[in-house]
């Protein structure tokens, strides 16, 4: 019986197009955000926890690097203007079975600011943050 | 939206989702654009095919006989943009059956020129999904493959006839200077 594939070599597909990344580097966060637990005293020895919900922190992120290939700067512009207007989706499919699993994340803007290493062993990182991330 | 615009609309059989304005949509709707320069490479090539293909079918039907046994009429110069829009049913299905019975024309030729040509990076896309975002290799690989084959042959139907002058370029500053030339 066939193991689990684990979501390690995803196909990156930025505003439909396929982008090639440097292996291992897809990082993301589901935007599920952060809760918040508290104590409240009931005296004594009583103490119950009450929990909160940060939606501060509900942010799709994503993160990945690139090489520095010719067509990649004029990409990275029109991602820069895509401002709220970018999807990024990662697709994994498994071997066997052929099934893949989609993880997608609407309205990105591309957050960081680029710094593009242009060296033999240079790679360029791309963040996008934006909805919460829907699972297919 | 029609031939002289230099673009026409092509329905697909199977929904096709894509990324617009950090959204997922689906269409049924390919628009399809007449080639520049940038795809001369591809576009003669698919007009060579679709002339051997033919050429083709002409010799299985005896054709060529009836040709050499009686002759046939020389027509005038036309502006036959009406005739190849209402023809175009009849040229999409006439490409389609020379193309699969070619001895001579392989299709998965045809289709990949096809392929190379919608897909080179160029100012002026051949083809836009549902009128908004260029084609990709993304999108293309996510099209059923008798909508890319259909697409392929409908866009040559309209663009890469043969023996037709059925281009938009051949009707405005192209034509205007040959009128030109011929009061000179």
């Amino acid at each position: 019986m066939a193991g689990n594939i684990t979501l390690s070599v995803p196909a990156i597909i930025v505003n439909n197009e396929t982008w090639a990344i440097v292996p291992n580097s897809f990082t993301y966060d589901g935007g599920e955000g952060e809760v918040n637990v508290r104590s409240a005293s009931g005296g004594g020895n009583n103490a119950n926890s009450v929990h909160s919900q940060n939606a501060e922190t509900m942010i799709g992120k994503c993160k990945f690097d690139i090489f520095l290939v010719p067509g990649v700067d004029n990409k990275l512009a029109t991602w820069k203007e895509n401002v709220g207007a970018n999807r990024v989706q990662a697709i994994q499919t498994q071997p066997i079975t052929g099934e893949t699993t989609t993880l997608s994340w609407d309205n990105m803007s591309l957050v960081n600011a680029v710094e593009r290493n242009a060296s033999a062993d240079g790679v360029t990182s791309v963040e996008f943050e934006g909805d919460r991330m829907s699972i297919q | 939206m029609s031939i002289k615009d230099g673009e026409f609309e092509f329905k697909l059989s199977t929904p096709l989702g894509f990324s617009f304005q950090g959204a997922k949509e689906e269409t049924l709707m390919v628009t399809l654009f007449e080639p520049s320069m940038e795809h001369i490479k591809f576009y003669l090539k698919l007009k060579q095919l679709l002339t051997i293909s033919q050429m083709d079918l002409a010799k299985a039907s005896g054709m060529f006989d009836t040709i050499r046994e009686g002759g046939q009429e020389v027509k005038p110069f036309q502006d036959d943009t009406e005739n190849i829009e209402l023809g175009v049913d009849e040229t999409f299905q006439a490409f389609k059956a020379s193309l699969e019975a070619s001895v001579s024309v392989e299709m998965a030729d045809f289709i990949g020129t096809f392929t190379k040509m919608i897909l080179i990076p160029s100012r002026k896309p051949l083809a836009r999904v549902d009128g908004k975002v260029p084609m990709t290799s993304t999108l293309w690989n996510n099209l059923s493959p008798d909508d890319a084959y259909n697409m392929a042959v409908r866009w040559c139907s309209f663009f890469a006839m043969p023996s037709q002058e059925g281009m938009k370029t051949t009707l405005d500053q192209q034509s205007d200077s040959h009128m030109e030339r011929k009061e000179a």
